[in-house]
């Protein structure tokens, strides 16, 4: 929880800096300003060209068809854009000037390359902004979790057939308005995701409950013993109960199975009621035998239950869904199944009763039309649905000629069918329109309520990545949404309801690029201590560290060094932390030799930033520029050379001696003195992301055997050699100190990094020089307010440019 | 979730379309009328590349009697060798083609990079082209265009595009951009078959319906907006126009389709389970050409080169090599040829399967194979040689295919692209250059 007595400005004073920001903002750059430097091409780069390139790229018969005594200088609008990027790379690489030609002084060098840098910064500047308006379609996530709060269906499955969505090179974010095509397979695609979800609900309204109860008063707790085919004696389903006058005992280990004739194709329940001396866990699955010759069974858990201790009989449930089970499972409709209950625990379990409900539709069909309702009141009640459903939906309220519409649609679809599957197909064309799939579109509105409307739609999309709730509905339908206290207030109840875990899961994976730990594979013979779940472990730990900033309000800074770390038992062993009891994760406060706190030390970046078998300082240090610094490096040239390895003693080298290898090579060397050195602190933990004291080093044996299939590796362990010079100068002997420099010294840029993606989210637009204003002004605000991420959503809520939708 | 027809066992579906399913025009077929009718009989063709050339040993090693890809002997008197023995039902069909290979790309800087130019012919040199132009079956499909459910179906057994230098598919469009292939069974039938179901009818009224809505909505909607958001808008309306034309023609297909019952198959199979997968694609290709659902099919059987995901299909088979390994294994051991013979001679197998598919299924005054060309070949002869490809045509007995010959042609003065133009003029396409192509008549194939 954020502190609620923090210190804030008032709202007042805030419109006011706003303001003056916005104005500045609108008369400062504008897309003319993106000039050519004409000057600094004649002045520095043309003599540069006459003396190494022209004798060849000139005159009548230009190799390469670059000409440059006729080339159009201009690379921002000019027409041989196209040919300065091959120019670029060829010179970037070193392929030009041939080896065979008089070479650049290194002074040229970079007088050429930093010329070439500032034009294409521009180029690119000048190509994005404003090609696209601020209307945008959904996402695919923000679609799916939309359908969900508006349908309360699961719907993850559906949503993912639809082509994932581009990520902004800029921003790294997915909800880039300019990026968000339509094509017609995509919209194809779209509608058959809507048809096939309500047709599917439509099926689930279909379906009967059905429900099966154990007979323990009748259950034959001795049941003989049944041999298999070599005498081998098959272990009977009961063996462990007793009968306990009408109840039944359930001995630790035991288990008992109550047979159902099919599985469910919707929610079921599993229920128990029994009572236990000492706490414990029964553990509920679901199998079936794979026929009635073959005795092997095909098991799967459903979860577990925990049992309180004492002498009082209570009801245990479980849920469970069948989108979770194997297909082997859900495709098998005729066959019989049984769930089973086994006591987990060293006490027996008194079990009195054991029950299953399968197919249970009565959620869904009841919030469609609720059962409890007057056969007389079921037209009215559907009409208000319509109207209920149409205003959060489209995210304002619909118009007259919407609402008669769509009650058009369900009077048409009613003459054939049932009212809830009439009302499901009118649903389904709402679903369809543009009013839904669109963001931004004001319909009919006047001015005021749009701007209320609008306001109320881009918060529920920033803030919960879904459609706006009645609640916030409210406000914007009376038009005091924009009432910066009113604003206020619901971007703290936002932020307090757990929807906003998913503005939180979405924006960490977007913006620290976490999918690279699901992409590297930690190769376990070299590192047999790492389990793959240990990956989901992680990465939901970078996402309780982020949570804790962006909702809870710690301060940004723990992201770059923190005393504590969010762990539950199996990572907390991973990573060698004692104390740690339990599944659930929690804040766990840190000694000094534990080695962890802060995002850098996290294995999701560790692991992401390895190629899972050896540490890679280069990744690491890229990763480290780019996310924590703001400073993205250039990407590398096409044709880059690896390490050299056929160097002397390459393999017996320390990290640092290889990477100063690598930066003697010309090509390299610009790029990577400024990467390699953040890279380097990294090196006290290896590819699976643990603590090392020295670096194992797997790289292919002297002697490949002939024969063998596969290429053969061979460990090696060198000392690490942590100490690093910045490229400001700046010594740092290992992570903690890396740590202490980033909080002392970068947390300018580690706070203007995070401010601009998360202004670039809540826009959903990229962030360029139109901003510079009011980036720093909310970098500013952010460093006034101890760090406080929430203060600083609220100040960008309160910005014009989020109010307006600028 | 009900239970989808993929999920029978593949041989139910083997043993139960032979004739059984009538076509229209058989019914058609009227005395005195037949001549005409055989006439609009559709032609089809297919063509079908596998990866790293054949087994050639030379004459000197002892493998060469059994195991050298082409076979003994010329002109009609010609005899398979081990590896493709499993043609010899197919012989009379069959024309056994050495001399030919594309010469353009024999400069490419990158040996892998041939199969991107197998149906193109074009110049690809490594890192510096960017795009194919287009390839012999996209020639045909569009000149054919329309007259079927699928324009073509581009299949690959690694599926999508690659990049230029690693394809993974043989299709390129006029732009000369790869058009992603299809490898997934399942979605392949679904394709084939989209308008077949009564479920999948009543869906396509539902979306001309919905189109029509949502173009208003939409237009609607457009009104209160500034010029940038009005583009957005359009940018959708341009989609829902482009899918309402698409819808239109499923809807056409679909009435045709009511005739035109899917089989039942098994789509449950990976392309690790190497030989099922391929007879099925074979399987799928077999069903479109009978059905009239395409006119045109490419098959990728697997991918060039050391990394593609298809390199392992030998080992899935039971040899111990990689099939890029084969390629460059080969005169090394003892065994090299007979290890490589033996993955040709799975290839070959794969191919008799689908002749006789083909064969089996009469059609008009013949048999469907005599109205299909199949086209079967490698972009190099051995280890990233570009002369003298391995090739088959088989069929077209009717399209003008003089079947039943070994013919070498000199490897100096023909290209393999002259007898692209004579497929396609085969399959009624009025085309005279192609490619590379250089005007020669190819008269040994082609009446």
């Amino acid at each position: 929880m954020y502190d609620s007595k923090m210190p804030s400005i008032s709202p007042l004073k805030t419109r006011l800096i706003l303001f003056a920001a916005l104005v500045a903002c609108t008369s400062g750059l504008a897309r003319a300003d993106f000039k050519p430097d004409l000057k600094g091409f004649n002045r520095k780069v043309r003599p540069l060209l006459q003396k190494y390139c022209v004798r060849c790229h000139g005159g009548k018969t230009p190799k390469a068809e670059i000409q440059f005594d006729s080339i159009d200088p201009d690379i921002i609008t000019g027409e041989h854009s196209g040919k300065w990027l091959d120019v670029r790379e060829a010179f970037n690489t070193g392929e030009m000037p041939p080896e065979n030609e008089p070479q650049p002084t290194t002074a040229e060098r970079d007088a050429m390359t930093r010329w070439l840098d500032a034009e294409f910064k521009k180029a690119k500047l000048y190509g994005n902004p404003n090609k696209r308006g601020r209307v945008r379609r959904l996402t695919r996530y923000e679609l799916r979790y939309a359908l969900e709060d508006l349908l309360k269906i699961s719907v993850k499955d559906d949503v993912n057939t639809l082509p994932e969505e581009a990520t902004s090179l800029d921003s790294g974010m997915k909800n880039s308005s300019r990026l968000l095509m339509i094509s017609s397979p995509h919209l194809e695609a779209y509608l058959n995701v809507i048809l096939s979800i309500v047709d599917r609900m439509k099926k689930i309204a279909e379906f009967e409950p059905h429900s099966v109860s154990a007979d323990i008063e009748n259950l034959n707790v001795s049941p003989a013993a049944t041999f298999a085919d070599k005498g081998k004696r098959n272990k009977p389903p009961v063996s462990k109960v007793e009968r306990a006058d009408k109840a039944i005992i359930v001995n630790s280990g035991g288990y008992i199975d109550l047979k159902i004739p099919s599985i469910s194709r919707y929610v079921f329940q599993t229920s128990f009621v029994a009572k236990s001396d000492s706490p414990g866990n029964v553990q509920v699955t679901i199998g079936f035998q794979y026929s009635d010759v073959d005795p092997r069974q095909k098991v799967q858990e459903l979860g577990s239950i925990k049992i309180e201790s004492g002498d009082e009989l209570k009801t245990y449930s479980l849920k469970s869904f069948p989108e979770d089970l194997p297909v082997e499972m859900t495709r098998a409709l005729d066959r019989p199944f049984f769930i089973r209950i086994t006591n987990r625990a060293r006490q027996p379990l008194h079990l009195e009763a054991f029950d299953y409900q399968g197919n249970i539709n009565t959620d869904l069909t009841s919030t469609l039309i609720p059962t409890d309702i007057a056969e007389s009141d079921v037209q009215n009640h559907i009409r208000q649905s319509i109207a209920d459903f149409l205003e959060r939906a489209f995210r304002r309220s619909p118009t007259e000629s919407e609402v008669s519409k769509y009650d058009a649609v369900y009077a048409q679809h009613a003459r054939d069918d049932s009212p809830i599957i009439a009302l499901l197909s009118t649903y389904n064309e709402i679903l369809c329109s543009p009013g839904f799939f669109y963001l931004g579109l004001p319909g009919d509105l006047s001015e005021e309520a749009a701007i209320n409307y609008k306001l109320a739609e881009r918060l529920a999309f920033f803030l919960w990545c879904s459609v706006p709730d009645d609640d916030l509905l409210e406000p914007a339908s009376i038009g005091t949404l924009t009432t910066p206290s009113v604003l206020a207030e619901q971007v703290d109840r936002m932020l307090d309801d757990e929807k906003s875990r998913r503005f939180v899961e979405r924006f960490t994976d977007q913006w620290l690029k976490t999918s690279k730990l699901f992409n590297v594979a930690v190769d376990r013979s070299y590192y047999p201590r790492f389990r793959d779940p240990l990956k989901d472990l992680m990465h939901q730990e970078t996402l309780e560290a982020v949570n804790d900033v962006l909702r809870n309000g710690s301060s940004a800074l723990n992201l770059l060094k923190a005393d504590h770390v969010f762990v539950n038992q199996t990572l907390a062993a991973f990573y060698q932390l004692k104390r740690v009891r339990g599944n659930h994760f929690r804040k766990v406060t840190l000694d000094e030799n534990d080695h962890r706190g802060g995002l850098l030390t996290q294995g999701t970046f560790l692991i992401g930033n390895s190629d899972g078998m050896n540490s890679h300082a280069i990744l690491r240090g890229v990763w480290l520029s780019e996310v924590i610094l703001n400073d993205p490096p250039p990407d590398p040239p096409a044709n880059v050379p690896p390490l050299d390895e056929s160097i002397p003693g390459f393999d017996k080298m320390t990290l640092n001696e290889k990477l100063f290898a690598h930066r003697n090579n010309a090509a390299c060397s610009n790029c990577h003195q400024k990467i390699d050195p953040w890279g380097i602190p990294f090196e006290n933990y290896d590819a699976s992301g643990t603590w090392r004291q020295k670096a194992l080093v797997v790289s292919r044996a002297a002697n490949q055997p002939t024969k063998k299939k596969k290429p053969v590796f061979e460990k090696s362990y060198v000392t690490i050699d942590r100490e690093t010079t910045l490229p400001d100068g700046v010594k740092i002997d290992g992570i903690e100190n890396l740590k202490d420099y980033l909080v002392s010294q970068r947390k300018r840029d580690f706070a203007r990094g995070l401010t601009k993606r998360i202004l670039a989210c809540a826009l959903s637009r990229d962030i360029d020089y139109h901003d510079e204003v009011l980036v720093n002004l909310l970098v500013d605000r952010l460093e006034q307010n101890n760090y406080s991420v929430p203060t600083l959503i609220r100040t960008i809520v309160q910005s014009e440019p989020f109010r307006r939708g600028l | 979730m009900a239970l989808k027809s993929w999920h029978l066992p593949r041989r139910t579906f083997l043993r139960g379309t032979g004739v059984s399913l009538a076509l229209p025009f058989l019914n058609a077929m009227a005395v005195g009328r037949e001549q005409q009718t055989l006439k609009a009989l559709p032609k089809r063709a297919a063509f079908i590349f596998f990866p790293n050339g054949v087994s050639l040993p030379s004459e000197k090693d002892p493998q060469h009697e059994q195991w050298f890809w082409f076979p003994k002997g010329e002109g009609r008197d010609y005899e398979f060798r081990t590896s493709q023995e499993s043609l010899n039902p197919y012989r009379e069909d069959i024309s056994v083609i050495s001399g030919l290979s594309h010469p353009l790309n024999r400069n490419s800087g990158d040996a892998h990079v041939n199969p991107t130019g197998f149906l193109t012919s074009k110049e690809i040199v490594k890192g510096k082209t960017t795009l194919n132009s287009i390839s012999i079956d996209q020639v045909i499909s569009n000149f054919h265009g329309g007259k079927t459910q699928l324009t073509s179906m581009p299949l690959s057994t690694v599926g999508g595009v690659g990049n230029i230098s690693r394809t993974y598919t043989l299709s390129f469009d006029k732009e000369g951009k790869g058009i992603p292939a299809w490898s997934n069974l399942k979605e392949i039938y679904e394709r084939m078959y989209a308008a077949s179901s009564p479920v999948a009818r009543a869906r396509l009224q539902k979306k001309t319906h919905l189109l029509n809505e949502i173009y208003k909505d939409a237009k609607d909607l457009k009104r209160n907006l500034g010029k940038q958001d009005q583009a957005t808008l359009d940018e959708y309306l341009a989609s829902i126009t482009e899918l309402e034309k698409k819808v239109a023609n499923d809807k056409l297909w679909a009435t045709r389709g009511e005739q035109l019952a899917p089989p039942e198959m098994n789509l449950d199979i990976e392309f690790t389970d190497v030989e099922h997968y391929i007879q099925s694609m074979y399987d799928l290709i077999y069903l479109s050409f009978k059905s009239d659902i395409t006119r045109v099919a490419t098959y990728q059987l697997a991918s060039e080169g050391g990394t593609a995901p298809t390199n392992n299909l030998s080992k899935h088979i039971g040899i111990a090599k990689d099939l890029h390994q084969l390629s460059h294994s080969a005169a090394k051991g003892e065994d090299g040829f007979k290890d490589w013979g033996l993955w040709d001679q799975f290839v070959a197998r794969q191919l008799s399967y689908f002749l006789n598919r083909l064969k089996q299924t009469p059609e008009g005054d013949g048999s469907l194979l005599d109205r299909c060309l199949v086209f079967q070949g490698a972009a190099t002869s051995r280890v990233h040689d570009n002369t003298n490809y391995p090739l088959i045509l088989a069929g077209g007995k009717h399209l003008g295919h003089k079947a039943g010959q070994f013919v070498a042609y000199d490897e100096e003065k023909n290209v393999l692209s002259n007898l692209f133009v004579r497929i396609a003029n085969a399959m009624d396409v009025p085309i005279e250059k192609f490619g590379d192509s250089t005007g020669i008549s190819m008269s040994e194939l082609f009446v």
